[in-house]
């Protein structure tokens, strides 16, 4: 009766198998020689690069987004000439680092798409990217109005959309759809 | 004693050549514009933070309301993006429809746009013409999807319905009689010398900044490149078709206004060669009826609306609202170059190159 006497072992916790489960197709890596160059070049300013549906997201350090966004701009096998936006997300859930910038880039000559990543919090500026891409100015300034992110360098970081009055980001997480009580003067 | 000074002025928000509610206040020196200062915002609705409450599908309406101009193209972008984040294959008779809507909606925009920009400048007669012909357009999108401007016609995986019996008849009849009529717009406007003194030569703009600036669409070709994302990132079967991608020489409002005018016809020519090679089949994709993509999808999405780069991206957090969604409105980027187009003109020159840009101001604020 040995094999009474030896409890039997537990079954494998429920959600172990869930996570071996076979990576998605749509984030399957594609070629990008941008990429490639881009961790050639700066590969030390690279943090994490993961695909979706065929667009390379790329993390970058937050103290080399100037150098990374100039050489992609300049550099021939990348080109990006076309900075085709730049919008910021609030994630609570990464305490650390909650604010996130996202920089859409497209190549025309290259016809090339590039999502670059940087992160930071409510408190540390974000280098900016205007001097690169002119058209970085009013989507940073919105990135500012809506979510709070700061950024260092910009010649007028205003608020855009919202009135100049008003109090608080409401793109953040914790920031009710309806708005608060008082958060700008209402005009009668 | 007479004493010059510069003077800062307001133009707008009210203002019938603002096309909406835009405030740009103007410092002058004597007539002469020394800067302008755009002031957006009167029209924001926050659709970032109402899409990201409610479920993939039910975002699709708030879309129409971005350019309510151009509504189909905002619908596309956006349902776009959601097929690109789930990975869905759109049915290629869904396909070759959507290529008709959206270059019907390029027609019918211009057309829009050609009337106010008339009408700016002070040529009343084109703006009853432009919007005889744009009534058309409306009354085929009526007859397609039931609304005249937010049409909410597309569904993710395809389209809702098939074509109307006798819609794509319709259609044709229109196409047949639009050369001519762009012939008539052309006799008012394109060799008429007032027109010509108030475009030529204002507001010229060369590629280099133009594209630092993050213009788009007619208002970027002006400057003499053929970016068009149709043919250099093309979406649905635009690679299929044999159209012309019109480019201007000098960079000003007159460029950009043939290239407006080239652009119907080569939209014609599209919509006539898609009619011709219609695919049978279904017209909706198979999807899921919860729509909830894995946590850490993301996608970016590009088309070309009227108006110029109309984007969507759109994040994921595996639940079955998006997790962000970004509007990438063309109008908001090409209302950007503004001060650098309008500097060292003259006050009513900005009139002129407001309706050149062609923004509409709920695109801006979204």
């Amino acid at each position: 009766m040995s094999d009474q006497e030896q409890p039997k072992p537990p079954p494998p916790p429920a959600p172990a198998p869930a996570r071996e489960k076979a990576p998605d197709p749509l984030a399957a890596e594609v070629p990008s020689p941008a990429l490639d160059r881009l961790r050639a070049v700066h590969g030390g300013a690279v943090r994490e690069v993961r695909f979706w549906a065929g667009m390379p997201l790329v993390e970058v350090g937050r103290d080399q987004l100037q150098a990374v966004m100039t050489f992609l701009r300049d550099d021939p096998s990348c080109r990006f000439d076309h900075l085709s936006t730049c919008f910021a997300t609030d994630v609570p859930e990464r305490a650390a680092e909650p604010l996130e910038m996202t920089y859409c880039l497209f190549s025309w000559p290259t016809r090339q798409l590039l999502a670059i990543k940087v992160r930071t919090t409510a408190e540390l500026p974000i280098p900016t990217v205007s001097g690169v891409w002119p058209s970085a100015d009013w989507n940073e300034r919105e990135a500012w109005d809506l979510v709070g992110i700061r950024f260092e360098g910009h010649p007028n970081l205003t608020r855009i959309l919202l009135p100049d009055d008003w109090q608080g980001h409401p793109l953040r997480r914790d920031y009710p759809l309806e708005g608060r009580p008082g958060d700008h003067k209402v005009y009668r | 004693m007479y004493q010059t000074s510069e003077l800062e002025i307001n133009m707008g928000p009210q203002h019938p050549a603002t096309h909406g509610v835009l405030r740009l206040v103007l410092k002058l020196d004597g007539e002469t514009i020394v800067e302008v200062r755009p002031v957006i915002g009167y029209l924001h609705r926050g659709v970032e933070k109402l899409s990201e409450n409610r479920g993939y599908r039910s975002v699709t309406p708030l879309t129409d309301r971005l350019d309510y101009c151009a509504a189909f193209a905002e619908n596309h972008s956006y349902v776009g993006a959601v097929e690109k984040l789930i990975g869905v294959e759109v049915p290629p008779r869904a396909r070759t429809m959507r290529v008709v809507l959206a270059e019907l909606q390029r027609i019918t925009s211009h057309l829009i746009w050609l009337a106010t920009h008339g009408l700016d400048i002070g040529a009343m007669t084109i703006f009853l013409y432009a919007f005889r012909e744009r009534e058309k357009c409306l009354d085929l999108f009526e007859g397609y999807c039931g609304a005249r401007l937010t049409y909410n016609a597309l569904r993710i995986g395809g389209l809702a319905q098939e074509f109307p019996d006798g819609w794509a008849v319709e259609l044709k009849r229109f196409l047949a009689e639009l050369p001519t009529r762009i012939e008539q717009y052309e006799t008012l406007l394109t060799g008429n010398r007032i027109w010509r003194q108030r475009t030529e030569g204002v507001g010229v703009i060369d590629a280099q900044t133009a594209l630092g600036l993050g213009l788009t669409g007619p208002t970027l070709r002006g400057s003499g490149v053929d970016y068009d994302v149709r043919k250099y990132a093309p979406y649905e079967n635009y690679g299929e078709f044999d159209f012309d991608i019109p480019i201007g020489s000098k960079g000003d409002t007159y460029d950009r206004y043939l290239i407006r005018m080239e652009e119907m016809r080569q939209s014609r020519r599209i919509i006539l060669q898609a009619l011709e090679r219609m695919p049978d089949g279904p017209i909706l994709a198979k999807v899921a009826g919860r729509i909830r993509p894995p946590s850490g999808a993301e996608a970016y999405f590009m088309t070309e609306s009227p108006r110029g780069e109309m984007s969507v991206y759109l994040v994921s957090d595996g639940s079955d609202k998006p997790y962000r969604v970004r509007f990438r409105s063309p109008c908001f980027n090409n209302l950007q170059g503004l001060p650098a187009l309008s500097k060292g003109h003259m006050v009513a020159d900005v009139v002129a190159l407001i309706g050149s840009i062609d923004i509409v101001l709920g695109c801006v604020d979204r």
